[in-house]
Parts: C-alpha cells; sequence; structure tokens
C-alpha cells in the first residue's frame, strides 16, 4: 500500500510540475486574443465617465462601431465584450469597481449563458495566463473547474508555441493578415475587434437545434444581484438582447429568457427578434457579423439609446 | 456524480484510502462501500436513493423467503414471481411509461381519440436498468438454487450498489459479485496499479475519442436533412465509434475503479470492432448484458435446441428485449430486430466467416448501419438519414469539406484519437485492456518510459478532452 501510494504521488507531483515549467518557462503569448482583456480593463479604469459600456461576450466584441456610436451620442464608448467563453460573472465582476456613476452599461448577454455555464476550459486558462493569473483567487468554483480542466491544454499550447519558434521567430500568436486569426491585435482602441471586417465570411450553417433547457435560476439570481449592486452604485442600465443571425435566434432563444429577466425587474428594452440580422450578414458563426451587418447593428443600437423608451440615455445626452 | 469530474477525483481517493487504512474488517468495509456508493448516486439526484434502497432491501427479503420456503415449491414460485414482477414494474413505470403512454396516444389519435392524460413526464433515474437487472439476476438465481440467498444485508446493499458500476454496468451476477463482499480482501500493489491502468486508458477513450466524436455527430444529426452523403457516413462512422469509446471507456473506468477495492468485475467488451461476423461481434460488445439475456432469457424460452422456428422466436424476443432495455423509444426496439435479422440471415445462409480485413470492414459497416437507428430520434429520421447517407450520387466533395471545415479541430482530435485507439487496441487485442504492459516488453522492462507513457497520456487527455461530458449509457 505505502508503496503503491509513493508511486502514486510521484506520479501526480511530477504531472503538476511538468505543467508548472510548461506554463511559467515559455514566454508568455502577448498577442493571444484573450490579452485583449487587460486594454479593455485599462480604458474601464482611463476613460473618463459618463461613458457607454458594451458589456457581453463575442457578440459585442465583434457586432459594434463604437466610434460610430460616440460620434452620435458624444459620449466616450467602451467595448468590453470579449468572449463567451469567459462567461459573465467573472468580467463583470472585475469590471465593477471601475464603473463610475453616471456611467450608461449596455448589456447584451449572449441566450445560451441563460441555460448553461458558458465559462470553458478552452478559455479560462488562457484569460488567466493574460491576466497573469491575477483574478484567481476571484474565480467561482465553476471557473476553477474550467481552469484546471483546461490548463493541461493551455501547457502543450505553450509547448506548441517553443516548438514554433524557430521558423517563426516569435511566442505571439501572428498577426491576422492574409486569414482571419483571433489575435489580441485584432482589436482597435475602443475595444472592438475589427480586424474580421477585412476577411471573406463564411456561409452559416442553420441547424435544427431549438433549446428546450429551463433557465439556469443561479444564473439568473447572480445576474439580478450584480445588476442591483451596479443601479446602487447609480450605473444605468440597458438590458438588450444579443445580436445575432435569424436562423440562429429562431433555435436558441426562447420566451423563458425574457421572463427570467421581467421576473428580476431588469427586463429586454426591445423585443429580441428585432435584434436579429438576416443569415447573409454573417462573418464566422451565428453572434459574429461581416463589416455590413456590424454597420447595421450599430446603426440599431444607436437609434435604441436615443429612442424616447430609453429617456436614462436621453435624459444624460440632453444633460451634456 | 460522474467518473471525469473533479468531484469524483477527490470522492474516489477519500474512499480508497478510508477504504483500506480505517476500516479494516470486512462488514466495515462493506458499510463504507454502501455509504460510499448512495453518496455517489444521490449526488446526481437523492430522491431516487429511495427507489434503490427499495429495489435492494425488497430482493433481499424475497431471496431469504425463497430460502425459507426451500421445500415449499408453490410458495416459493410466488415469492420469485413477486419479486420479479415488482422489479419489473418499477423499471416499467420509470422507464417506459412515458413511451407507452406516448404510444397509446398516438394511436388513439389516429382515431381521433385525444388521451392526453395518460402522459406524465416521469423522470428516468440513472442506471435502473443495469441494477434492476442485477437484482433479478440474483432473485432467479437462489430460486433456480444456483446460490443460497444472502443473509448478510450491508453484502447484499454493496452488491447492489457497489459505485463504479452502478449506473452503466457491468450488470455483474450474484454469484460472481456477491462472495467477493464476503471473502476478507487485502492490498495488491499489481491489481491496484493494473486498475489505474484501465481506468487511464478508460479516460482516454471517454474524454477524448467519445467527446470529440459527440461535437462532430451531434452537429451532423442536427442539420442531417441538408448535409451531403459523405457528411452523414463521417457523422454515423464517428457514432460508432463515440459509442464504443463512451460505453467501454465507461466500463474500464468502473473495472479498473473496482480493482482499486480489491473487487474483480467482469469484462464488458473484447475489441468489438475486430469482430469478423455479427455473432462474434455480439461476443465482444456489452457481454455483461447479452450474457445476462442469453442466461435468463433465451436459455430458458429453449434457446436453439428446439427447432427452427422457436430458435428464430427467441432470437427475435432476445434482441427485441434488449433493443427495449437500451430505452424507450421504437428506434432501439428496431434496431435490435435489425440485428436479430443479421444473426438470423447468417444462421440461415450457414456462412461462417474467416477473420480477414474483409469481413471485419463488412461487419463494421452493418454495425454502423445499425447505430444509425440506435442514434436516430425517430424511426423517420433513421430511415432519411439511412437513404441520405446510402445514396452515393449525391456525394460532393467541395460542399463535404465546406460543412466539416467548422469541426476541424474535434474532426482531427477525434480521427488522431481513434487511429491511436485502434492501433493500441490491436496490439494489445489479446490483453484485457490496451494498457496492459507484459512484463517482458519494453516498456515493462522500462520504469520511466512507462511513467513518461502514463504521463503523457493523462496529459493528452486532459488537453484534448471535448465538452460533452455525460456517458450516453447513462440514460439507459
Amino acid at each position: 500500500m505505502k508503496r503503491f501510494l509513493k508511486r502514486f504521488s510521484f506520479l501526480f507531483l511530477l504531472f503538476v510540475t511538468l505543467h508548472l515549467v510548461l506554463l511559467f518557462a515559455i514566454p508568455a503569448d502577448q498577442n493571444q486574443y484573450l490579452n485583449a482583456y487587460n486594454h479593455k480593463q485599462r480604458l474601464l479604469n482611463e476613460v473618463p465617465s459618463p461613458r457607454i459600456i458594451f458589456m457581453g461576450g463575442s457578440n459585442t466584441a465583434f457586432g459594434i462601431n463604437s466610434r460610430m456610436v460616440e460620434d452620435s451620442l458624444k459620449l466616450p464608448v467602451i467595448n468590453h465584450g470579449l468572449h463567451g467563453g469567459i462567461g459573465l460573472r467573472f468580467p463583470m465582476t472585475e469590471a465593477l469597481p471601475s464603473l463610475r456613476r453616471g456611467d450608461i452599461v449596455v448589456l447584451q448577454a449572449e441566450y445560451s449563458i441563460f441555460f448553461e455555464e458558458t465559462c470553458n476550459a478552452e478559455t479560462m486558462p488562457k484569460l488567466m495566463a493574460a491576466t497573469r493569473w491575477q483574478g484567481a483567487t476571484r474565480l467561482s468554483a465553476a471557473e476553477w473547474n474550467a481552469v484546471l480542466t483546461g490548463t493541461p491544454m493551455l501547457a502543450l499550447s505553450h509547448l506548441k508555441r517553443l516548438l514554433l519558434y524557430p521558423f517563426r521567430h516569435s511566442f505571439d500568436t501572428p498577426e491576422p493578415q492574409d486569414h482571419f486569426a483571433y489575435a489580441a491585435s485584432g482589436f482597435n482602441a475602443y475595444g472592438d475587434e475589427v480586424s474580421h471586417l477585412q476577411f471573406p465570411s463564411t456561409a452559416y450553417v442553420a441547424s435544427s437545434y431549438k433549446e428546450t433547457r429551463p433557465v439556469r435560476q443561479e444564473f439568473v439570481r447572480w445576474l439580478h444581484d450584480i445588476l442591483h449592486d451596479m443601479e446602487q452604485r447609480g450605473i444605468r442600465l440597458v438590458m438588450l438582447p444579443p445580436t445575432c443571425v435569424e436562423s440562429y435566434f429562431n433555435g436558441h432563444y426562447t420566451s423563458k429568457i425574457a421572463d427570467a429577466l421581467q421576473s428580476i425587474g431588469f427586463p429586454y428594452l426591445v423585443q429580441p427578434e428585432t435584434m436579429t440580422v438576416p443569415d447573409s450578414l454573417v462573418f464566422n458563426s451565428g453572434y459574429h457579423l461581416n463589416a455590413q451587418g456590424v454597420d447595421m447593428n450599430t446603426r440599431r443600437i444607436i437609434g435604441i439609446l436615443l429612442s424616447l423608451e430609453c429617456p436614462k440615455v436621453t435624459y444624460l445626452i440632453n444633460e451634456q | 456524480m460522474q467518473f471525469n469530474s473533479l468531484v469524483f477525483l477527490i470522492f474516489l481517493p477519500v474512499v480508497f484510502l478510508l477504504y483500506w487504512q480505517v476500516f479494516k474488517s470486512v462488514r466495515w468495509r462493506n458499510l463504507l462501500i454502501v455509504v460510499a456508493s448512495y453518496v455517489f448516486y444521490g449526488w446526481w439526484d437523492w430522491r431516487f436513493l429511495g427507489l434503490i434502497a427499495f429495489t435492494s432491501l425488497f430482493s433481499y427479503v424475497c431471496g431469504l423467503l425463497t430460502e425459507y420456503y426451500g421445500k415449499r415449491q408453490r410458495l416459493q414460485r410466488i415469492v420469485c414471481a413477486v419479486c420479479i414482477a415488482v422489479n419489473l414494474l418499477i423499471l416499467g413505470v420509470f422507464k417506459y411509461y412515458n413511451f407507452f403512454a406516448d404510444s397509446l396516444c398516438a394511436l388513439l389519435g389516429l382515431f381521433g381519440w385525444q388521451a392526453d392524460w395518460a402522459t406524465l413526464n416521469v423522470v428516468l433515474p440513472v442506471g435502473i436498468s443495469f441494477y434492476t437487472f442485477q437484482a433479478l439476476s440474483y432473485t432467479i438465481d437462489v430460486y433456480c438454487s444456483r446460490i443460497c440467498a444472502c443473509h448478510d444485508v450491508v453484502s447484499f446493499l454493496a452488491y447492489i450498489s457497489f459505485f463504479p458500476q452502478l449506473v452503466a454496468g457491468p450488470i455483474e451476477r450474484a454469484s460472481r459479485l456477491l462472495p467477493q463482499f464476503h471473502q476478507e480482501r487485502h492490498f495488491s500493489y499489481a491489481d491496484a496499479v493494473d486498475g489505474c491502468r484501465q481506468m487511464l486508458w478508460g479516460f482516454f477513450k471517454k474524454m477524448v475519442v467519445a467527446d470529440n466524436c459527440a461535437a462532430v455527430v451531434n452537429t451532423v444529426w442536427a442539420s442531417y436533412p441538408c448535409e451531403p452523403s459523405t457528411v452523414l457516413m463521417v457523422g454515423a462512422v464517428l457514432f460508432t465509434f463515440q459509442i464504443y469509446c463512451d460505453f467501454s471507456g465507461y466500463s474500464d473506468i468502473a473495472i479498473g475503479c473496482a480493482r482499486l477495492f480489491g473487487i474483480r468485475l467482469m469484462r464488458n467488451f473484447c475489441f468489438p470492432y475486430f469482430s469478423h461476423d455479427i455473432a462474434d461481434f455480439w461476443r465482444r460488445w456489452h457481454i455483461s448484458l447479452m450474457t445476462w439475456l442469453r442466461d435468463y432469457v433465451y436459455i430458458p424460452l429453449g434457446g436453439n435446441r428446439e427447432g427452427r422456428f422457436r430458435t428464430l422466436r427467441n432470437t427475435f424476443v432476445v434482441w427485441g428485449i434488449s433493443g427495449l432495455w437500451h430505452g424507450a423509444n421504437w428506434t432501439f426496439v428496431c434496431w435490435g430486430f435489425y440485428h436479430a435479422t443479421l444473426l438470423t440471415i447468417y444462421r440461415l445462409i450457414g456462412v461462417k466467416m474467416k477473420s480477414s480485413i474483409l469481413s471485419v470492414a463488412f461487419t463494421f459497416f452493418l454495425v454502423v448501419i445499425g447505430w444509425v437507428i440506435f442514434r436516430a430520434p425517430t424511426l423517420n429520421d433513421a430511415f432519411s438519414y439511412l437513404s441520405q447517407m446510402l445514396c452515393v450520387m449525391e456525394w460532393n466533395q467541395n460542399q463535404t469539406v465546406s460543412r466539416l471545415m467548422p469541426l476541424q479541430s474535434a474532426l482531427t482530435i477525434s480521427v488522431a484519437g481513434i487511429i491511436f485507439m485502434l492501433l493500441c487496441e490491436w496490439h494489445r487485442r489479446h490483453c484485457l485492456h490496451a494498457l496492459q504492459f507484459a512484463v517482458n516488453s519494453f516498456v515493462g522492462r522500462h520504469t520511466s518510459v512507462r511513467y513518461a507513457c502514463y504521463e503523457v497520456l493523462a496529459m493528452f487527455t486532459i488537453a484534448f478532452s471535448g465538452s460533452q461530458s455525460e456517458f450516453i449509457y447513462f440514460q439507459f
């Protein structure tokens, strides 16, 4: 028994050491997609209030022209959306201390987050690496689960970068030049992903998927608490459905989401179906829009923010 | 609790250490197994603990009564019949009520009658088919005097609820497993090490091959009406590997885990995709269920010794039950009859297939067709998928590439994982599992090489694991 425990412990320690060496001895990837998170956090700290902050997953990162919004509304804009795979809890909780009285938060949470834990093993360890593991102490159990499960993959990707170094002469993700690559350099100063606008779109393949799962009540409760907290701090909230293509919307949206938001007192400002775009305006997934889609979506959001249905924003703009 | 969850990775070492270091007597160890098994099962849904406890205690009492009425055969028969009926009733209510109620509604609907009142949406408890069959085997064996009734309630509860095989088998026989709970158990280093290896191999098959195949298969099935036939073929082949790696992966983990506790479970798979005909396939696939059905249904019905017609009838009865056992859906019944038909054709023609690449490939093709029926949500979907898949005229390379491009990552990992798995399993096909290294082999002789293999396999297993985590056979 002792022999077994000794050898098993040795193998386990070897496993952990191997990972630590791969994770920390190889220079970090400065251009990986999730490194953009640091820039977005910096914007939150540096851009003066009042400002408009777009929050959500990649639908926000890929779908908004912040400059156009800024020019139309005469308010500074930050696009804080990054990736559905990091969930909403971590980025919103981390952003909360940087939000100030008078800020307007436009939240576009992806539909799937209402039905499943979206923070995943592929993305969370990369986010931790991007933030130099600074947020590790503030992770929830589910996020830790994703980080621990995904760490071997991250370690292997470090090994791959090391092996490719003699050919590429760089440890970083290559710049998106002749094809689209998820990279931090693909974001502009506002936090919009703009590199994809110059690349050709891939056709959207509609599936027959139909969302039937129940809404996660613990997520709805958490959302209520954080939104309530924001309101208490004098932050103005605009709840918008995420922008996606029509086929995707038909399979993934159910009225359970609107009902859940209504029940916690933060309903959608517009009907969810009005936030869809034709399938032809997709870039590479149901939530990622091409240049024409971004333009259409941005104009629509400006219209919503300027409309009378959003008195708080109108009031603020008039006040300016 | 799932095997492939972090909770289980904490749960297992805790139970393992308590089992060998704290609890020293057989009775206390059995009690620990029962408590651990109930925690394991209750982690999924504590409400169904009552059901498994009832099934166990009811079968235990019936076993004692059967023995008590030893010389009064009529009473013995009544007790046995009641026990079987109650167990089947529980299984029927929880597993088949929705199915039969929906079928009845559909049938009455054809005549214009509404029968919506019949549907109840009964929740299916995980693993109910497995532990019910295990309880039935005990009752029948006691009645047939193959074994004595168990007098130790803790051992019996451990037999029914032993956590490694509780939710997806192997379906153990009382004659094999119960005596192990009565015996003194001593820690065996060799057994524990080999158990860990078998678990590692099971995790690899489940997390790398099955879960990545699932990503492709689910996407293909979600949009199969507009997919070209080559994509459907890819989906069907990958599902064939998905279900094998999912289920045999679970069995490997279960058997390996049981060995850590000094318990030996029966083999459930014997590299079935290397079979040279359908009968050979069924001798290698889900062995515990197939032998159960052979011993408790096929042979009591007369087997193949009472003429051609009886043999044919018995074959279809057994395969119908096998299909229905898998799930309450006509697709499973049809899948069972499909295999019964193939077996009958082989038997009628009287062809003895020799093991060759061609015979293995042909058997594999027949099995793939069967899995399409098995995977389909409805019979209509199964036939549409098959007719589209087999329509060679619609093969379109460009469309295939464009459809599979978004699934490139999962597809690459799946294919690489399948090739690696097949090579390993072919190389170790005479062993119990693919990581059973021969003592005199290169890997067996060099500890450092062996350790490197474990580390690399463990790392790749976690790094390339897919996103689907639930085992397919949990729903059965």
